[in-house]
């Protein structure tokens, strides 16, 4: 009998998730724990003849849990519930430059009696800091196995990888009086004998945070981060987007020398290559946010933000700890509203949730990037600053400024105090590890693709369909798609929408829309390439340019801030909060926003032309 | 004195953490922290736009505290 | 390809495309449909039909959809 399961338990900020893909690599697996929604990350790799299953717990400091992803750590680290995963070794990760606080996790599992050995990480910024650590004093004096490991090398976990080779390793005795202040008595021995630290901290640390949360200067970083990471979106995305549009068109025009014009065709051309074609274009723009996020996660310097920002944010009824998520669903607001668990207060982790689908996720960029695209000019400003770029952070600020409104307004609902709890770690700055982002990316890179493979494919062909079905009659007038399905639909719900300035191909496009928001861009591409005279499939943006009057471009992009055009987000928040009511509420509300602000957007365009 | 009155620079000792009613998990928590009897604590920094959260430096880590929860902390100065 | 046959793989295009959507939002309805179907032609005597039936049975597990955030769904991250 042979280890075939193990865990990576820790506190966070301990490298778990660095040494989780060194050892899976690309063999991981996200999904879920039946009946939770926390997520799990499940992964497998090979030793010899056998493959070991490897699953990534949540962070956490302690057994006695305080929210739900440390309350699924402590359930399957003492078994109490059975989650289909039974871990034959606990591998407790801890940060070789901060023993002072892991080692404690460490004692506490080890009353636990199961087997498990210490994965002693970060041996790489230890040596650099001047850390010595005895490794066989420290397993002396804990009476675990303890081996190094440096997460970020390639074979930095081959020590581990050789331990596991053992049939199965021994449970550590337990000492029956284990009271927290024996712990970190019991820490400060083990640490006296085995390791020799030159300084409490490190000097690349303070150096930083002198700066970074320097109360002037810091705000002000923060800002020119920010600012930097949405103009690098636009200007270095804009090469390889014209090069994906460029052989989407070659691809398109090859098919029309291929098969012969007909009803095919026009699905190859209007439908596939026109509405898919112009969503792919944005995957560049959406690959550079993210790598931005994922670099500014791995260096440590998002709890600095949250820290700078905690006063604002507590002001307006959310938490410091909020910003975190918030800022995971710039990316997507799935994740980020999954990762609202780390949020201890129920009322605050609500309010986040609650607003979460306000922050400008990434299946937003392909309608901006679209209309800022056509109607915004490609002008310089001041010189420096691109005019498009600025667009693009005036709509995310609009989404940030939102996102206080709303929260100060529920906050002004509820009134009832609680705890709120911050107690964030600042964990030590690090280079983010470029393996690690290189996974992540792709990651990011194969769900959206999954995506346009997936459901932005068959709404796409179902509004061709719909548009092209039925086909004009003899003696037609209008162009062919106002006869068709699509057409008489979106005639009958433009009405509803003329206020705000949307025409019926708009209003059409929301609402296979509703699935993605991509699908809107895919579906304005297929719904104008139908009606549209010429065989050039690419260049929306510029049939919109002339079809479109400015004031209904930018209510467009207003309806977008807001909308909730994701029955998956909506999906989420259900799950998340488990009330159907607080999920009516958020759909009311911002759909309600979105129809206000689009109105008050179009008739003030209108009325100042 | 608690730790929610110590100033940037400043550095204390831990007596003890105050809870604030029954079953306070935030007392529990810091004590799990490492905010222990006899252990140096140092204030790094503030918050700007008033002060709080205030950035504490315990043993080796770091954390940022709310007044609220560094109330709970009781300090004095020791040797 | 004639216009005939075009229409006809248009037809079988747009069907799959919507047996797509009924099994991520309702995917226990577009089970028990398949299974339904899959039985009934399993049950019929022509042997071609018997085998269409057996490759049309959907798999073991209902799967939970879209809610659930399962890696297999392609509309969540």
């Amino acid at each position: 009998m042979s280890i075939a399961n193990i865990a990576l338990v820790g506190n966070p900020n301990c490298g778990k998730t660095a040494l989780f893909n060194l050892l899976t690599g690309s063999r991981q697996k996200v999904a879920n724990y039946a009946g939770v929604t926390v997520e799990r990350k499940l992964g497998q790799f090979a030793l010899g003849e056998n493959t070991i299953n490897v699953l990534d717990l949540p962070g956490a400091y302690s057994l006695n849990a305080t929210s739900p992803d440390e309350m699924i750590t402590r359930d399957i680290c003492m078994g109490t519930h059975d989650y289909g995963f039974h871990p034959d070794v606990l591998v407790c990760v801890v940060d070789a430059t901060n023993l002072r606080l892991h080692l404690r996790f460490v004692l506490e599992l080890k009353a636990l009696g199961r087997p498990m050995l210490v994965a002693l990480n970060m041996m790489d910024s230890a040596a650099k800091r001047g850390i010595v650590i005895d490794v066989e004093k420290l397993e002396m004096e804990l009476g675990v196995q303890v081996v190094s490991t440096v997460a970020v090398a390639a074979n930095g976990a081959d020590r581990l990888k050789e331990c596991l080779r053992a049939d199965a390793l021994p449970a550590p005795l337990i000492d029956p009086q284990a009271l927290p202040e024996d712990q970190h008595q019991q820490v400060r021995r083990i640490l006296r004998a085995s390791v020799s630290m030159p300084r409490d901290t490190s000097a690349l640390d303070d150096g930083l945070d002198r700066w970074l949360l320097h109360p002037v200067f810091g705000v002000l970083i923060l800002g020119l981060v920010l600012f930097f990471m949405f103009q690098a979106v636009y200007a270095w995305a804009a090469p390889f987007q014209d090069g994906i549009s460029a052989s989407v068109q070659w691809l398109s025009g090859q098919a029309g020398q291929i098969l012969p014009a007909g009803i095919l065709l026009s699905l190859l051309q209007d439908g596939i290559f026109g509405g898919l074609g112009t969503v792919l274009e944005f995957l560049p723009q959406i690959l550079i946010l993210f790598a931005f996020i994922l670099a500014l996660e791995e260096s440590g310097y998002l709890p600095r933000a949250a820290f700078l920002l905690d006063r604002v944010m507590f002001a307006s009824g959310l938490t410091g700890r909020s910003f975190i998520p918030l800022l995971s669903s710039y990316a997507c607001a799935i994740p980020g509203i999954m990762a609202t668990r780390s949020i201890q207060d129920p009322r605050d982790r609500l309010a986040t949730i609650m607003v979460a689908p306000l922050t400008t996720c990434s299946a937003r960029l392909p309608v901006y990037a679209l209309l800022i695209g056509a109607f915004i000019p490609r002008q310089d400003v001041l010189g420096w600053f691109n005019l498009q770029g600025l667009v693009l952070l005036g709509l995310y600020v609009f989404g940030i400024v939102s996102v206080f409104a709303v929260a100060l307004v529920m906050k002004r609902f509820n009134k009832t105090k609680s705890d709120h709890a911050l107690l964030l770690e600042l964990p030590s700055y690090r280079l983010p590890n470029l393996r690690d982002l290189a996974i992540g990316l792709w990651d990011r890179a194969r769900i959206f693709l999954r995506r346009v493979g997936g459901i932005i494919l068959t709404l796409t062909v179902l509004l061709w369909f719909l548009s092209s079905f039925p086909g004009p009659p003899a003696d037609a007038v209008l162009p062919a798609i106002e006869y068709s399905f699509a057409g008489r639909i979106g005639h009958f719900l433009a009405p509803l929408f003329a206020p705000i300035g949307f025409n019926w191909q708009i209003v059409l496009a929301l609402i296979p829309g509703m699935a993605a928001r991509e699908v809107a861009v895919a579906g304005l591409a297929t719904v104008y390439a139908i009606s549209s005279v010429s065989d050039d499939t690419g260049q929306l943006g510029a049939v919109l340019a002339s079809q479109w009057s400015l004031a209904t471009a930018l209510s467009v992009l207003t309806w977008y801030v807001f909308a909730p055009q994701c029955i998956s987000t909506i999906a989420t928040i259900k799950r998340e909060t488990n009330s159907w009511k607080y999920t009516g509420i958020a759909v009311f509300y911002l759909f309600g926003l979105a129809y206000f602000f689009a109105f008050l957007v179009y008739q003030t365009a209108v009325w100042l032309s | 004195m608690n730790l929610s009155q110590l100033r940037k620079g400043q550095v204390a000792q831990v007596l003890g953490i105050q809870s604030q009613g029954p079953l306070d998990s935030i007392a529990q928590r810091l004590l799990d922290l490492g905010f222990v009897v006899g252990e140096q604590v140092r204030c790094v920094t503030m918050a700007p736009f008033g002060g709080d959260p205030m950035l504490v430096q315990i043993g080796f880590t770091r954390f940022a505290l709310r007044k609220a929860e560094a109330a709970r902390v009781l300090i004095g100065s020791g040797s | 390809m004639s216009p005939l046959w075009q229409n006809l793989l248009i037809y079988a295009l747009v069907l799959w495309c919507v047996w797509r959507l009924l099994r991520k939002y309702l995917p226990a309805w577009s089970w028990q449909n398949q299974a339904r179907l899959s039985y009934f032609l399993e049950s019929k005597n022509p042997l071609w039909l018997k085998r269409l039936g057996q490759r049309l049975r959907p798999a073991a597990v209902i799967p939970q959809g879209c809610n659930t955030h399962c890696s297999k769904c392609n509309a969540c991250s």
